[in-house]
């Protein structure tokens, strides 16, 4: 996975372009995990009681 | 003359700061739909309504940060030893351990104040980066200038703009997340209507941290 975008300059050298749009998804995927994780978390201690 | 009902909620977000929050809302919303939506393959001229809901949201931010200095209580947004205690405790009962209970909070919780932290850091840096950016359009105020800085140099720019924007989407998942959660849907009606119940007020906060009195504050 890459995490920056690249071009080459008229040199042939490598430019920064900014950060990879792949990582896109795994922001995302963060977001949807920290809410499973914590629903799962109240959902149980929440079942058993305080 | 003061109503019954009056007496029995006490004031949490004052009109110009829920102004505030929901313009801010509208604008972020607008400014990761015309960020985002063309690199998922929608086509559309996104750059003006991106710059000027970028221009909005900066001047947005001014307006918030001279707001909570001098008309808000600006204190009540900062992490204090009292919250790191309280945070502690709170920790060391969710994984199980007997100890005394967490402290109430005064008008914001130890996660709140963080979330604003993490918030105020990213927006600040997608405000400062855009404002760089808007160098290299032209607009009916400006004409393009983009030998400000070399090429790499923008990159460093364009390369912390994308990861701010990015990170905006899982903050902003978390932030709704939460305010959707029923045992905090008490906190978000405040966000339309300005007030909190007393016994919620009392349930959930520490008079002393957050005196009644100060309110909207």
């Amino acid at each position: 996975m890459e995490l920056f975008r690249f071009a080459s300059s008229v040199y042939g050298q490598p430019v920064l372009l900014g950060a990879s749009w792949g990582l896109l998804g795994w922001f995302v995927g963060a977001g949807v995990a920290f809410i499973v994780a914590h629903a799962t978390y109240k959902a149980v201690t929440n079942w058993r009681g305080p | 003359m003061v109503r019954a009902t009056q007496l029995e909620q006490v004031v949490r977000h004052r009109l110009p700061d829920r102004l505030y929050h929901w313009t801010m809302a509208a604008t972020v919303l607008t400014l990761l739909g015309t960020g985002f939506l063309p690199i998922l393959g929608w086509k559309f001229e996104w750059v003006m309504a991106h710059w000027i809901a970028g221009l909005v949201l900066a001047t947005l931010v001014v307006l918030h940060i001279v707001r909570a200095s001098f008309w808000l209580d600006f204190w009540s947004m900062v992490v204090g030893i009292d919250d790191v205690y309280s945070g502690w405790r709170a920790i060391t009962r969710a994984f199980g351990r007997q100890g005394p209970p967490p402290l109430k909070p005064g008008k914001y919780s130890l996660l709140q104040k963080l979330y604003h932290l993490a918030v105020a850091a990213v927006i600040l840096a997608l405000v400062a980066t855009g404002l760089l950016m808007l160098l290299k359009i032209d607009t009916p105020l400006w004409r393009r200038n983009p030998y400000w800085f070399p090429d790499h140099a923008w990159g460093v720019v364009y390369a912390i703009h994308d990861l701010c924007a990015m990170s905006v989407i899982t903050l902003l998942m978390a932030h709704v997340y939460f305010a959707l959660r029923p045992e905090k849907l008490w906190m978000s009606r405040s966000m339309i209507h300005g007030w909190i119940s007393k016994t919620d007020y009392r349930a959930h906060h520490d008079p002393a941290r957050w005196p009644q009195q100060q309110g909207g504050r």
